[in-house]
């Protein structure tokens, strides 16, 4: 058998450079696309973590605050009461502490 | 030319030039010159992704290494599917001539492929590489990752091969 029969060169389907070029341009639109896709997650992701928590109500100070005065403690017995201020006049509380 | 980045002009210049080497090439494990053409054109796009780290000398042997894996990863899902019977067997006719012409054409075109497919592939790469490629022995061991003296010898091999499944190769018909 002829050498050039076994190793024949075939020419390729025409075309070959504009059927590449547009694969290229339709790759390069998907890296653009994808891009975009992960700068937005990014975005988002940041905006996330960043974003200002609300904060934490701190019971115990604001009843603290309340306890304001050191007013007269009243004692009767192994007993204790100490008035406490109020915004409303008509609400009266007392702490009382028992040693019994 | 030489040591220069791998621009657009550049890339398109090489593909140009290797167009017809490498098609030949990869129809050798494919056998269809659609899907010679996709393998072809997939190597082509995954050296200019990797543009940023090749130079325009080491690009010529990239392209066919590529090739050449990409190849025969289709190869290889080409012979599971076959295994499940999910593909038919292919081939493809050459319209050409008459009808007594295009048989005989056909005929001899099957008796190649026979025999070289009955290459095993590491020959396989090195004959087809040094019949169609036009690359330097050292380019076809760089793109195939072995020493320049063992391309020599498994050419010898491979022409053995060949020569004991369709007899003496007639060197009057020998390309360039």
């Amino acid at each position: 058998m002829r050498r050039d029969e076994v190793f024949e060169r075939l020419a390729p389907p025409p075309f070959g450079l504009e059927r590449l070029r547009a694969q290229m341009e339709a790759r390069r639109s998907v890296v653009a696309r994808r891009l975009v896709l992960v700068m937005a997650l990014a975005t988002v992701v940041v905006t996330l973590v960043a974003w200002p928590k609300p904060k934490a109500v701190d019971l115990v100070g604001e009843a603290a605050g309340l306890l304001d005065a050191p007013s007269a403690v009243s004692g009767l017995g192994g007993t204790a009461v100490q008035p406490v201020s109020t915004e409303n006049p008509d609400v009266v509380i007392a702490r009382v502490a028992s040693l019994d | 030319m030489r040591d220069e980045a791998l621009t657009r002009a550049a890339f398109e210049a090489l593909y140009l030039e290797l167009e017809a080497p490498v098609f030949n090439v990869v129809y050798r494990w494919v056998w269809s010159a659609e899907e010679a053409r996709d393998v072809m054109h997939e190597a082509f796009l995954k050296v200019w992704a990797a543009r940023s780290r090749v130079r325009l000398e080491t690009a010529r042997p990239l392209v066919f290494k590529s090739a050449l894996n990409l190849a025969s990863n289709r190869l290889r899902v080409r012979r599971v599917r076959r295994f499940f019977s999910l593909d038919a067997a292919d081939g493809e006719r050459d319209p050409r001539g008459t009808p007594e012409v295009a048989l005989e054409l056909e005929q001899r075109r099957a008796t190649v492929r026979r025999a070289v497919e009955a290459l095993p592939e590491k020959l396989r790469s090195v004959v087809m590489l040094c019949e169609f490629s036009g690359l330097s022995t050292d380019e076809i061991a760089a793109a195939l990752s072995i020493p320049p003296g063992t391309v020599g010898s498994r050419r010898h091999q491979a022409m053995s091969h060949l020569e004991a499944s369709l007899g003496p190769l007639d060197l009057e018909g020998a390309g360039p």
